[in-house]
């Protein structure tokens, strides 16, 4: 196989194309290219649209001041882009409690929908958001980052310890807290799981 | 049961499924969201061909 070939069927790791950016700067961009709209759906979820515009964009510059920090044997960037965007929430909880507090307002709509869900799942979204949304923002922050980080961005928990920097055992932990006290406000019942029984 | 699930999350994801159904996926950015993002990069970067800037509607 010709070498161009091998580089149509690999394509650069994150960690290659960072490292690279040590002597060329503009390679940076591959990186953008690849996670931007991912860092902008997930900040959008926890802040809004509107502010996700400008923290997404925050994200990369962000990145870009700290790249010569990445660990090069992390091959994929995700974890370490949603650390960072994770951090920028944090310095930004004021606009994420008045999100929360607009989508919990929200008259059976949210702010926009996700196509991908069942009507099912919305009746029950949208009957379970003002007590979620309450729930949600009565978590410790800490806890809160991880529980979003395992629903909004997918991440496993090696990943989610990766991105925030903390123990694997203090992902699990912090987890298994933000899950019960969840339930426990929505009365120990799921209008998800309820439905559809 | 609830430690073993939070930590095999082998079952038991209900609270998580109502997260993702509350906080429902947004549309993708504006294509002008995304100029201007990648113009302030390329400004830090120094990039010589700055990304074009968007028309604005």
């Amino acid at each position: 196989m010709s070498e161009t070939a091998d580089l149509v069927s690999s394509p650069e790791s994150d960690a290659t194309i960072i490292e690279a950016s040590h002597g060329d700067p503009e390679r940076f961009a591959a990186i953008f290219d690849r996670y931007f709209s991912e860092m902008h759906r997930y900040l959008a979820r926890r802040v809004g649209g509107a502010a996700a515009d400008d923290l997404a964009a925050e994200v990369f510059l962000a990145a870009f001041s700290q790249r010569h920090r990445y660990d090069a044997a992390r091959e994929c960037a995700r974890p370490w882009l949603y650390g960072i965007a994770t951090n920028l929430v944090g310095a930004h909880r004021r606009q994420e409690a008045r999100y929360l507090r607009a989508l919990a307002r929200a008259d059976g709509q949210p702010q926009w929908q996700g196509e991908e869900e069942r009507a099912a799942d919305r009746i029950s979204a949208a009957a379970a958001r003002p007590a979620l949304t309450a729930a949600l923002t009565a978590l410790a922050p800490g806890d809160r980052d991880v529980l979003l980080l395992v629903a909004l961005a997918d991440l496993g928990y090696p990943e989610v310890a990766q991105a925030l920097g903390i123990p694997y055992g203090t992902v699990c932990s912090r987890l298994n807290r933000a899950r019960r006290q969840l339930r426990t406000s929505l009365g120990g019942s799921n209008p998800v799981s309820e439905h559809e029984r | 049961m609830d430690d073993i699930d939070a930590y095999t999350g082998s079952h038991g994801m209900d609270e998580i499924a109502l997260v993702r159904a509350v906080l429902a996926s947004p549309p993708p950015p504006r294509p002008q969201v995304t100029v201007l993002a990648r113009q302030r990069l390329a400004e830090r970067t120094g990039e010589r061909r700055i990304p074009a800037q968007p028309t604005m509607m």
